[in-house]
């Protein structure tokens, strides 16, 4: 873990400096009359002084554990995928609606990401979203993006 | 109002046909989401968040409650028969519980821990009653210095009981209460990290970060592996009813695991996976043949599960008198009773006394049910671990997606919620504890409203928090914690007391 605690420490580090030092463009305040970017400062001065103590700490680290591979032997064609499909449906849900967009999100997870059969991930698609449709829209009431096509054909 | 006028208030509100409903739903969700693996309590609860608008604010409750005590009962069979935690209270019952599933005794394994859980359960909810009132009404004491000092002692305290490094769980503290400052400033209206972005002028919402963190994240993990195929034990449950030998073992192993799980399950941070390992460690450390633990022991499965049970009815102690949420759980169902217009804290059981001994009573109900969900319809459960993995988290995925899309109609909540995924996928692996995170989103504005407001009340003097001996006490008790971690001996305890955890 060592190698991995120094890079996310670094990582973090950044991070922490960079809340900081815009803190100070909102106003610092005083102690007695704390500005909004009081907390804020508080919250980035918390993390680089913890930061610091684990990169130190990793830094100094005696052990002698087996490096870790964090990042090998992964299933990155499924991770990637599941992430793209996943921001292509936030993107298209205006344009194609719920109903088209949840049929196609849930039959490609299914069938491509999960390993099931066609037809299985077919019906799956289609039973999850008639369900999601009923308990959500016409139930719930909560207006699910109808779509431009929706719109068309309507 | 005294505590027998309260339950019988509590008995004709959990009673009512509505509530009854609304709590069998809450405690099958709540056995469902803990049998299966890889879908915990907290993204669940979230996920149903949006429901209970629909609702009254007790209904709501009481269904989201039971499913937070229904994952602890659940998580357990999981355990038992596959020797995956099905939800990460239940990690220690894997050790002895899978053990004498092998050994042929998967029923009275089963049976003792719904029933431990069961009377875990049931005396926490009277201790959380009995305790309760009292608690609100010094809380009634306490000013925004002693809010303050709390919300203080309380991260250091999660911090403490993390189960990463204290470091680690500060920097995350740090990150959350960061989150907690984005959007406009409550008292001079100024954007504060909003990068010119409409949605980020209102700030980050819990449910699409909470989602993110536990829902998609725990996705994220299961698929980068290649999924092997969980192989459930193929034994005959019978005898769900532990021998009268077996009761006399764990007579007192339930007495202790009920009060440390109760109490453990108070402070923040420590909650039900900690309470758990601690009577695990404790009762071995009690028993007379403590090398039984690890191969089957009847005690190593009846401590844990009553520990967690019971740490699920401490962990609403400070939530209802306080108003301050000690796990992401209550975080999450303290954000549900705000949206509702309920305020947690010391006035609620004065000013929504149906509410709150409603909520409560409803627990012994779902207690009730809980028993007999899990004795006799145990196969129903076992078959729903048959359900493949590739069915279950498009559903996951999708209910996180409507879910935080519901909560505003806002397309871009479900764009919040999947880089939460992301970088809740980091954090798993780079080993930072997410619990302390939203945790500190939640207090982070509190803390800023109650800092502001002690200051006005004290003409701008910053040494008020040193001048309130309630105030003084909290904050010296984060100073002992904080100074003890960083010495070498006392380091070693907390290790030894810390077990590691996957979240």
């Amino acid at each position: 873990m060592r190698k991995h605690d120094l890079i996310s420490s670094i990582v973090w580090f950044i991070m922490g400096l960079s809340i900081l030092l815009s803190s100070i463009s909102f106003g610092l305040g005083t102690l007695s009359v704390p500005g909004p970017g009081f907390m804020s400062f508080l919250a980035g001065a918390i993390i680089c002084v913890f930061s610091a103590i684990t990169f130190l700490g990793a830094l100094f680290s005696k052990s002698k554990e087996a490096a870790v591979h964090l990042w090998a032997k992964l299933n990155y064609f499924k991770l990637v995928s599941v992430l793209v499909l996943l921001f292509a449906y936030v993107f298209l849900i205006d344009t194609l609606g719920f109903i088209i967009s949840t049929l196609l999100l849930v039959f490609l997870l299914m069938r491509f990401l999960g390993s099931l059969g066609w037809f299985q991930s077919l019906l799956g698609a289609i039973l999850t979203t008639t369900c999601c449709y009923f308990i959500f829209d016409l139930w719930l009431r909560t207006s699910l993006p109808k779509g431009v096509i929706t719109s068309w054909i309507f | 109002m005294d505590i027998l006028n309260g339950f019988i208030v509590g008995i004709q509100v959990a009673f009512q046909p509505t509530n009854l409903f609304f709590c069998f739903i809450g405690c099958i969700t709540g056995t469902l989401v803990g049998v299966l693996p890889g879908l915990g309590p907290t993204a669940v609860i979230s996920l149903l968040l949006p429901m209970t608008f629909h609702l009254n604010p007790i209904s709501g409750v009481i269904m989201l409650a039971g499913i937070y005590y229904g994952a602890m009962y659940g998580g357990s069979t999981t355990s038992i028969l596959v020797n995956i935690p099905g939800e990460a209270a239940s990690v220690v019952t894997c050790l002895d519980g899978y053990k004498m599933a092998l050994k042929g005794r998967a029923g009275p394994a089963l049976g003792m821990s719904a029933i431990g859980s069961f009377i875990a359960g049931t005396v926490g909810v009277i201790l959380l009653m009995v305790m309760s009132p009292p608690l609100a009404e010094l809380a009634l004491k306490f000013g925004p210095p002693e809010y303050f000092s709390l919300m203080i002692l309380g991260l250091t305290l999660l911090a403490f009981l993390s189960s990463s490094s204290i470091s680690r769980s500060m920097t995350m503290a740090g990150a959350g209460l960061f989150l907690g400052t984005v959007g406009l400033d409550n008292l001079t209206g100024l954007p504060r990290f909003t990068f010119d972005l409409s949605t980020l002028t209102d700030g980050i919402d819990l449910v699409p970060v909470v989602m993110g963190l536990f829902g998609v994240s725990e996705v994220l993990s299961n698929l980068e592996q290649h999924i092997a195929t969980r192989e459930i034990l193929k034994t005959k449950i019978k005898n769900l009813f532990p021998s009268k030998k077996d009761w006399l073992k764990v007579k007192w192993t339930l007495v202790r695991g009920t009060l440390i799980g109760f109490f453990l399950g108070i402070l923040p941070g420590g909650g039900a996976i900690i309470a758990s390992f601690a009577s695990y460690a404790v009762e071995k450390r009690c028993s007379k043949e403590p090398e039984t633990f690890g191969t089957g022991a009847i005690e190593g499965v009846a401590g844990p599960e009553a520990a967690n049970n019971a740490a699920a009815s401490g962990a609403f102690i400070p939530m209802l008198t306080l108003g301050i949420p000690a796990n992401a759980v209550m975080a999450v169902l303290l954000g549900a009773l705000i949206i509702h217009g309920v305020q947690p804290g010391p006035f609620l059981i004065k000013e929504r006394p149906d509410l709150f001994w409603g909520v409560i009573t409803s627990m012994y109900v779902g207690n009730v049910m809980l028993l007999f969900l899990n004795l006799p319809l145990i196969g129903l459960w076992v078959r729903a671990l048959r359900v493949p993995y590739g069915i279950l988290f498009p559903l996951i995925l999708l209910f996180c997606l409507i879910g935080s899309f519901s909560l505003k109609n806002n397309i871009w909540d479900m764009f919040t919620m999947i880089i939460f995924g992301i970088v809740g996928y980091l954090f798993r692996k780079y080993k930072y504890d997410t619990p302390s995170l939203v945790l500190a989103f939640v207090l982070g504005p509190m803390m800023e409203a109650s800092l502001r407001r002690s200051l006005l009340l004290s003409n701008g003097n910053p040494f008020v928090f040193f001048q309130r001996p309630i105030s003084v006490v909290f904050l010296v008790a984060a100073v002992v914690l904080v100074l003890s971690s960083v010495l070498p001996g006392l380091r070693k305890k907390r290790e030894t007391i810390v077990v590691e955890t996957d979240d």
